[in-house]
């Protein structure tokens, strides 16, 4: 991936954007008990920023990390998320808040930025989704007790009766001869030139038991012995032979009823599958590789770092030596195993990674609509703003007044930032120029923010109390009044 | 305020940008193509007239050139001279220039061009954005929410959103009082050269200027190799500001664009732009002196040294004292050894005939920026024809290519002849076959498209159509990128036929792919093969270096 973005100029006004719109966003999570999982979201958005910019790299070595970060900083976002409990409206805005302001500082949420981080979340979700898939099909009962009852239950129904055992030994010697060139075949494809395969080709053809090749009269009695496994009829009769014989019988039972040679062709089978969908496998990975492997493997290191950290948090967790996340007394999962811990933890990070993902996507769609000034911090103001309207019953005055104004100021440093990237392209400003320009406005937000508090603790207690409908209009109207008069001024 | 600038005030809903439109900048956006030409050349362009279509190519155009020529050769001595100019080229007669003449006028610039200037301030302008409206909109939300959500505080916090309103309409716009001065340190390099440019802005008003921007912008063409054209400051009373960058130099003519400076209030919502003009230009100029010809020469008296005694000034050898040789040519060494009187016989030089057959055959370039093959040869063509044009030799152009029909015994030729309107000749005739113009700056300017090869069957048969036209003791310099092997061949049977050959070839292949590297490797070969079994003098000019330089090393092994 060589699309790397530049340096954006206007850095100081942009990190102070950042700053002051992370910050806030902290001190209203903590004002309204969300000190943690704000604390964590804030950790998450930063990682993801830092990822999207890490991931546009030519070293594939930073493009991978860039994707686990990208990754991680999701997982850690639902997991926020997840903490923040009730109260998720207030903490989706100030974790968005976080999220947009610091991409917009990293990369401009630009397309190229947009692109990079879409294409990271889509091969990292591809691979956990197709990780989590292959662990329930593989290993869905692993690490609980319906494994050893399916187990039971398999080897009773194989091992019930003498014809019954003696049916499934033929079936799988019949499906392992079936199995056996093909997987051969398979084999001598992978190895192709080689000399020794030969050989074993021309073995493995000696017992090749398609269905075609079997006599008719053999398919007959195939067929009668199952009809004898299912009605039962015979069994009397094979134990009273069986028995008559001593020696011979306990070799008849030692084949039949121990299991053994049942397992052994179970293992020959499952390996005969193995070898037969290698070149499967071989396909799909060289599909999905494409021409830059390599690349293709970086960009989806998250994922596999995701699904390495699940089964590995599933293995402590089947050992007792760390405790399920979800597990605690969800029936539900009970009987699933390892797959009980493992679900649920890569099924989170592929909803963080879609959230998110739709989140990044709605704000550049926004901003390709609206198109405004400050660009992203634009949008980072005004969540800013919106979670202080929402945060607004338990803070204080001042800090109402205080977070509206951290709003306009993120506005205007946005804008500052965006309009030097504009002008100064690759060059960077003299430090000197943004700090005067962040002294002069804040120090005018803080006039403001004085004047707002002055007239609220003393101006406003002294006005004489109106009925309620009559205080709204006339508000709202003095409101309007204000505004309309300033319009009309600057015209 | 400069007497005769425009002012105008105008808010943007966008703050201003040093990009912003302008009549200033407008009068900048030009093709870039027109900044690298001399408008003074002798460039001969489609409006300065053009051949009738319906005659026979160059044949049609060398007769009346020459017809011409004969006319002017009585004219001179009337003093028409100029009527006859404009007569054959079409163009105006106060704007007919003599190729040479354009030379050494175009030498003489150089010499003219400035290496610092101070820009003179011709366009100001004031720009407000709408931060004020983003304060209102800040008001009237905080105020609606305030009124929704019923609480006083989020309703009070509207009159941040009117401060800020208020603090970003407040005042004046800035007057600043900039002084901008632009240094080259080398206004005359040579191509490849590293040039670096200083602008320095200084404020010589009495007020603090919290954000002033600058911007440059380097001449179309000129890749900026370090160094930033735009900056950001905040300037005090008498302070200056100062950036650098580095240019690399082409062939031509660069002018430099305006210096925009925008002056912004510390709240970044008024700000007043200027543009500051230039009139310096930089000119990059590679001169060529001379190629070494062989001993092949005419009748004529030129600078060709020959194997015969007569005029000259190197000495050639001693002959018995004839009554009516000299006094000053009596060897007077040999008188005081030997009591003989013997006459000094110095070697003669005379005037070549040379005939330049331009291979026009392969519209190829090494890479997409450079110029093309056909393009290269011209402009080859043109400088060596006029380093020996000016050394009274006569000078003609044979034109090979696809176009024109192979029948016709003509084709594209040019006769040899002298002087200095036998130079616009020759840069006519490779317009018109070509569409390639030469001035004497820029080199070749053709269309980038890249063709790619042509046919080169018709090749063979032209070209001993020309050779028979050509004068007997006519050298010949074979211009071509020597691509195909045919082109060998023929180099070879020019040289059979009496012709002393010398190859100039372009190197116009590179090593960046497989397919590449193999026909950079064929050409070698070819030029091996000419210089070592056929003993042709060989000039293979790669683009990397001046023609000049590289006649210059590979005459050096040259024997006469």
């Amino acid at each position: 991936m060589n699309t790397a973005s530049r340096p954006r100029t206007g850095s100081l006004s942009a990190r102070a954007a950042t700053v002051l719109a992370v910050a806030g966003a902290l001190v209203l999570g903590i004002a309204v008990g969300l000190a943690v999982p704000t604390s964590v979201a804030v950790a998450g958005a930063l990682a993801v920023a830092w990822g999207v910019r890490t991931v546009a790299s030519d070293a594939l070595a930073r493009t991978a990390v860039g994707s686990v970060a990208i990754t991680g900083g999701c997982a850690v976002l639902g997991g926020a998320f997840r903490l923040a409990g009730g109260n998720w409206g207030l903490f989706a805005v100030l974790a968005f808040t976080a999220v947009v302001v610091a991409l917009e500082t990293v990369d401009g949420l630009s397309t190229a930025g947009g692109e990079r981080f879409r294409l990271v979340a889509s091969e990292s979700g591809t691979v956990v989704v197709l990780g989590l898939v292959a662990i329930a099909v593989l290993a869905p009962t692993l690490g609980s007790d319906a494994a050893a009852t399916l187990f039971d239950a398999g080897v009773d129904a194989v091992t019930g009766s003498r014809i019954a055992a003696f049916w499934w030994l033929q079936v799988g010697v019949l499906v392992a001869g079936y199995l056996l060139p093909r997987a051969v075949g398979r084999f001598d494809a992978l190895l192709a030139g080689s000399e020794s395969s030969t050989g074993l080709g021309t073995l493995a053809d000696r017992f090749d038991v398609s269905p075609a090749r079997l006599p008719a009269w053999y398919r007959a009695a195939f067929v009668g012995q199952l009809v004898l496994v299912w009605s039962g009829i015979a069994n009397g009769l094979v134990d009273g032979f069986v028995t008559a014989r001593p020696v011979v019988g306990d070799a008849i039972d030692a084949v039949l009823l121990s299991g053994v040679v049942h397992g052994l062709l179970l293992v020959v089978i499952l390996l005969l599958c193995g070898m037969l969908s290698t070149t499967h496998l071989q396909r799909v990975v060289e599909r999905w590789a494409g021409d830059a492997p390599g690349q293709r493997v970086a960009v989806a290191a998250g994922g596999f770092v995701t699904v390495a950290v699940g089964v590995v948090v599933a293995v402590l967790a089947a050992l007792g030596v760390v405790d399920p996340l979800m597990t605690a007394d969800n029936s539900f999962w009970a009987p699933f195993g390892v797959l009980r811990t493992v679900g649920p933890l890569l099924a989170g990070v592929i909803v963080s990674l879609l959230v998110v993902s739709v989140a990044v996507v709605a704000v550049q769609t926004l901003l390709g609509v609206v198109t405004p000034t400050g660009r992203g911090f634009a949008v980072a103001a005004a969540l800013v703003f919106a979670a202080t309207v929402l945060a607004a019953g338990p803070l204080p005055a001042w800090g109402v007044v205080a977070g509206v104004a951290l709003a306009v100021l993120v506005w205007d440093l946005g804008v500052h930032a965006v309009a030097l990237d504009r002008d100064l392209v690759t060059a960077a400003p003299s430090t000197r120029t943004e700090v005067v320009h962040l002294t002069a406005t804040a120090l005018v937000v803080t006039v403001a923010v004085a004047v707002a508090v002055v007239v609220g603790y003393h101006v406003v207690p002294a006005a004489p109390p109106l009925p309620g409908e009559r205080a709204t209009v006339a508000l709202g109207l003095a409101l309007v009044s204000v505004v309309s008069f300033a319009v009309a001024l600057q015209r | 305020m400069t007497d005769g600038t425009a002012t105008a005030e105008r808010e943007r809903t966008d703050p201003a940008d040093l990009d912003g439109s302008s009549p200033g900048e407008d009068r900048q956006a030009t093709d870039p193509d027109s900044d690298s030409v001399d408008p003074d050349s002798a460039s001969v362009g489609p409006e300065s007239g053009s051949a009738d279509p319906e005659r026979d190519g160059a044949t049609g155009i060398a007769d009346d050139l020459d017809s011409l020529v004969d006319d002017a050769a009585e004219a001179e001595s009337s003093g028409d001279r100029t009527g006859l100019y404009a007569e054959a080229l079409g163009a105006d007669a106060a704007d007919a220039t003599p190729g040479l003449n354009t030379c050494r006028a175009t030498r003489s610039a150089v010499s003219e061009s400035a290496t610092e200037e101070t820009l003179e301030r011709v366009e100001e302008t004031v720009e407000r954005d709408g931060r004020w409206r983003a304060g209102l909109l800040f008001a009237l939300a905080a105020g609606s929410a305030g009124v929704v959500v019923g609480n006083t505080a989020v309703f009070l916090s509207a009159i941040v959103g009117l401060v800020y309103s208020g603090y970003a309409t407040m005042g004046a716009p800035p007057d600043p009082s900039l002084v901008v001065d632009r240094s080259i340190d080398d206004p005359s390099p040579a191509p490849g050269d590293t040039v670096t440019v200083t602008v320095t802005v200084r404020n010589a008003g009495s007020s603090v200027l919290p954000d002033v921007r600058v911007a440059d912008r380097p001449p179309a063409g000129l890749t900026v190799v370090r160094g930033e054209t735009r900056q950001a400051a905040t300037v005090e009373p008498g302070e200056t500001v100062a950036f650098s960058y580095a240019v690399c130099a082409r062939r031509g003519k660069h002018r430099f664009s305006d210096v925009v400076t925008v002056a912004r209030t510390a709240s970044g919502a008024t700000a007043r732009r200027e543009v500051h003009a230039t009139a310096v230009s930089m000119v990059c100029y590679a001169p060529f002196e001379a190629l070494e010809l062989a001993e092949q020469a005419g009748p004529g008296t030129g600078r060709v040294e020959t194997d015969t005694g007569g005029e000259g000034v190197e000495f050639y050898a001693t002959r018995r004292y004839d009554p009516s040789d000299p006094v000053s040519r009596i060897d007077w060494n040999r008188y005081a050894a030997t009591g003989e009187l013997s006459t000094v016989v110095y070697r003669e030089t005379r005037a070549a005939t040379v005939v330049f057959v331009v291979d026009g055959r392969h519209d190829l370039r090494r890479r997409a920026e450079e110029p093309s093959a056909v393009a290269l040869g011209a402009y080859a063509t043109v400088r060596v024809a006029d380093a020996l044009l000016a050394e009274s030799n006569d000078v003609g152009v044979a034109v090979l290519d696809d176009e024109g029909d192979p029948s016709t015994p003509s084709g594209r030729y040019l006769r040899p002849a002298s002087g200095e309107d036998q130079s616009l000749r020759v840069r006519r005739l490779l317009e018109d076959a070509f569409g390639v113009s030469v001035d004497d700056l820029a080199g070749g300017d053709d269309d980038p498209t890249d063709a790619g090869p042509r046919s080169s069957t018709a090749m063979a048969g032209r070209l001993d159509r020309f050779r028979t036209r050509f004068p007997d003791d006519a050298q010949v310099v074979y211009v071509s990128p020597l691509l195909d092997g045919r082109v060998t061949y023929q180099i070879e049977r020019l040289a059979a036929h009496g012709h002393a050959t010398t190859v100039l070839s372009p190197n116009v292949t590179d090593t960046a792919t497989a397919g590449q590297t193999v026909e950079h490797v064929e050409r070698a070969e070819r030029v091996r093969l000419l210089r070592s079994d056929t003993e042709i003098r060989v000039v293979d000019w790669s683009l990397d270096e001046s023609l000049q330089a590289a006649v210059t090393r590979d005459s050096a092994g040259w024997d006469r």
